[in-house]
C-alpha cells in the first residue's frame, strides 16, 4: 500500500513509511514518549513509540521477531495508554495513533494492541494484492458488512457508542479489505510472527480494563456501501466514487473495476446526511443489522 | 513530448480524442465509470469518472479517427439535435476529461491526491447549536458566523505549523476584514501561550476554544473550513499551511 502514505526514496532494503506533514505532530510529541523503536514489516520500516517503558517493553516483546536497530525510523504509530501522560485528560480510553490522527480509541487495552498488530500486519497484507484496499471503514452487525467513508473513523467518538448499543463494531484495520470476487470485506489473521505470551501483561498495564474485542478475523458479506449525498447515487455514481477510493491491487484495473462495479450494484447504496449522529447511524444500522 | 501536449483549453473542435492507455470502463444503467491511472501517482491508484447516459454515448463515439466536429456531426445527426450545442457540449467534455488525463496529447492538470488525509466535514453541513469560549473576548456562537464569509482555523500555540504560517495569516487579514469576512482561530492549550503567539504576531480574529464543538474531532492543526454566510460549510476541510491560506485567500476575494 505505498500509495497510502508515499514512501521515502531511500536507498535501503526496508522504506520508511512517511507520514503526512499536514498534520500537527507537535502537541503529539510535547507527550513524555519512550524512545521509538522500529520493527520491518513487509518491505517497510516502521517506527514505534509508548507512553511508558512497561508498555513499550510488551509491545517490544510481542513484536521481537519483526525489531530491528535503527534510531532513524521516525515515528509512525503512538500507543498511549490512559492515565500514563498527566497533561491529557485522563478519560480511560486508550489511543492509537498513526501520525498524529487517532486511528483507535478503547477501553481495552489488548484492542488497542490488536490494532497496531492489525494495522502493521495490513501492510504485508496490501502488499500481496489478494485484497482490494478500499479507504474507507467497515463496520460489522449481524446482517454483514458495510463500507463507509473514512470520515466516520475520524469522527468515531461521535458514532461508535451508537453502533455497540446494536452490536454493530468498527474494524480496526487502516484499510477495508475487499474480496471483491466473494463480495465480503476481509479482517486477516495478522501474518506476523508475534509472541503472544505477553497478552497478560498487557491487560495488566491498564487500570480497569473494560474488555472490548475486536472484530474476529474473518470473511464478512458485504450488505452494503455507504456514500455522503442527500440524494440517491445512480450505480455509476456510486461505482466511481468506490473506485475513487479502492487501491487497485492487481495488474488487471479493468479486472478490478468489474469486480467492483458488480460488488457496489449488488449491495445496498445507503445515502447519509449530515447533522445528528443519527442521519449517519441509522440508515447504517437499517442495513447491517436485522431489525 | 511534454512540449507537444495542449492544454485542456487549447482543445478546439479540430482536436481528435484518442483515450490514452490504461482507461478502463464499466458500463451500468447507460452510464459510464472510467478509471485511468493517476498521473506521476504510485501503481494502483487509480481517478475515477462518472459520465451521465449522454456522455456515455459521446465517449463511445470517440474511435480515435474522429475530431470533435465529426463527433457532434454524428451526434447532432442521430439525435436531430441542434449542431451548435451539441459541438460545445462535445468540446466541453473532451476538455474536461482531457484535463482528467484521459486523452493522448493533452496535459493533465495536477490531481493532488492525499489519501490518508482526514476528509472532515461534507460540504453543506451546517455548524450550528455551539458556543465558543472566547480568549480575552466574548463568546462565539453561530450567531456570529452568518452572514459573512468565516474562515474557521483549527489552531493551536505549539504546532510549529501554525506559528509558521502566523505572520502570513497576519498579513492577509486586513485584506480578509476589508472583504467583510472574518477567521475565527479555534484553538486548543494554554492562555498565555495562545495570548504570546496572537499577539506577537499581530493576529486579529477572533481566538476561541472548542468548549465541545468538534468540527475538527481527532484532525490535525492546523486545517480549516470556510464556512458560508449561512453557518454551513462550504469547502472541504483545508488541511496544513498551504491550504488554509487558500482558504484565507478565498475569504479575502470574495465579498
Amino acid at each position: 500500500m505505498v500509495g497510502a502514505t508515499g514512501v521515502d526514496d531511500l536507498d535501503l532494503e526496508q522504506e520508511f513509511l512517511v507520514e503526512p506533514e499536514t498534520s500537527c505532530v507537535d502537541n503529539l510529541n510535547q507527550l513524555p514518549w519512550e524512545p521509538t523503536f522500529a520493527v520491518d514489516v513487509a518491505a517497510f520500516r516502521v517506527g514505534i513509540r509508548a507512553s511508558s517503558a512497561e508498555l513499550s517493553d510488551v509491545l517490544q516483546t510481542l513484536l521481537r521477531a519483526h525489531v530491528v536497530e535503527d534510531p532513524e525510523t521516525p515515528v509512525n504509530f503512538s500507543v498511549l495508554l490512559a492515565g500514563e501522560q498527566r497533561r491529557s485528560r485522563n478519560t480511560g480510553f486508550h489511543f492509537l495513533y498513526r501520525g498524529s490522527n487517532a486511528h483507535l480509541r478503547t477501553r481495552d487495552p489488548l484492542r488497542l494492541v490488536h490494532g497496531l498488530v492489525g494495522s502493521l500486519s495490513s501492510l504485508a497484507v496490501a502488499s500481496t494484492g489478494r485484497f482490494q484496499a478500499v479507504q474507507g471503514v467497515a463496520l460489522v452487525g449481524d446482517s454483514g458488512a458495510v463500507i463507509a467513508p473514512m470520515t466516520l473513523r475520524e469522527y468515531r467518538a461521535r458514532f461508535e457508542r451508537r453502533f455497540a448499543l446494536r452490536g454493530v463494531r468498527y474494524v480496526d484495520l487502516p484499510w477495508v479489505f475487499l474480496d471483491a470476487a466473494r463480495s465480503e470485506i476481509v479482517v486477516p489473521e495478522p501474518v506476523l510472527d508475534l509472541d503472544w505470551s505477553v497478552t497478560d501483561s498487557i491487560t495488566d498495564l491498564a487500570r480497569a480494563p473494560r474488555p472490548e474485542a475486536p472484530v474476529p478475523a474473518g470473511a464478512y458479506p458485504l450488505c452494503g456501501w455507504a456514500f455522503f449525498g442527500n440524494h440517491e447515487l445512480t450505480a455509476a455514481q456510486a461505482v466511481a466514487i468506490a473506485a475513487r477510493d479502492t487501491y487497485f491491487s492487481n495488474n488487471d484495473p479493468q479486472q478490478c473495476l468489474s469486480d467492483l462495479a458488480a460488488v457496489v450494484s449488488g449491495v445496498q447504496r445507503i445515502p447519509l446526511g449530515w447533522g445528528e449522529p443519527s442521519t449517519i447511524t441509522d440508515p447504517i444500522l437499517e442495513v447491517v443489522t436485522n431489525g | 513530448m511534454a512540449d507537444a501536449e495542449l492544454t485542456a483549453e487549447q482543445i478546439d473542435v479540430d482536436f481528435v480524442p484518442v483515450p490514452v492507455a490504461g482507461v478502463s470502463f464499466a458500463e451500468l444503467e447507460g452510464e459510464l465509470v472510467l478509471t485511468a491511472p493517476l498521473p506521476e501517482s504510485p501503481q494502483g491508484n487509480y481517478d475515477a469518472h462518472w459520465l451521465d447516459g449522454t456522455g456515455a454515448v459521446v465517449w463511445k463515439a470517440f474511435d480515435g479517427s474522429r475530431s470533435i466536429e465529426d463527433v457532434a456531426d454524428l451526434l447532432s445527426e442521430g439525435f436531430d439535435a441542434d449542431p451548435d450545442v451539441v459541438r460545445e457540449d462535445v468540446l466541453a467534455l473532451v476538455r474536461k476529461l482531457g484535463q482528467a488525463g484521459l486523452f493522448e496529447g493533452v496535459k493533465a492538470a495536477p490531481q493532488l491526491r492525499f489519501p490518508d488525509q482526514p476528509e472532515g466535514l461534507p460540504v453543506g453541513t451546517p455548524l450550528d447549536n455551539f458556543r465558543l469560549h472566547g480568549l480575552d473576548g466574548p463568546d462565539l456562537d453561530n450567531a456570529g458566523l452568518h452572514g459573512r464569509l468565516t474562515v474557521l482555523v483549527n489552531w493551536s500555540p505549539s504546532c510549529g505549523y501554525c506559528i509558521r504560517m502566523a505572520d502570513s495569516l497576519a498579513a492577509a487579514e486586513p485584506s480578509v476584514a476589508e472583504a467583510g469576512s472574518q477567521i475565527w482561530f479555534l484553538t486548543h492549550g494554554d492562555e498565555e501561550a495562545n495570548r504570546g503567539v496572537r499577539d506577537g504576531h499581530g493576529l486579529t480574529g477572533q481566538f476561541a476554544y472548542a468548549d465541545g464543538f468538534a468540527p475538527f474531532a481527532g484532525l490535525g492543526t492546523p486545517s480549516a473550513y470556510l464556512i458560508d454566510e449561512s453557518g454551513r460549510t462550504a469547502s472541504p476541510l483545508a488541511s496544513g499551511a498551504t491550504g488554509v491560506m487558500e482558504l484565507v485567500r478565498r475569504a479575502a476575494a470574495e465579498s
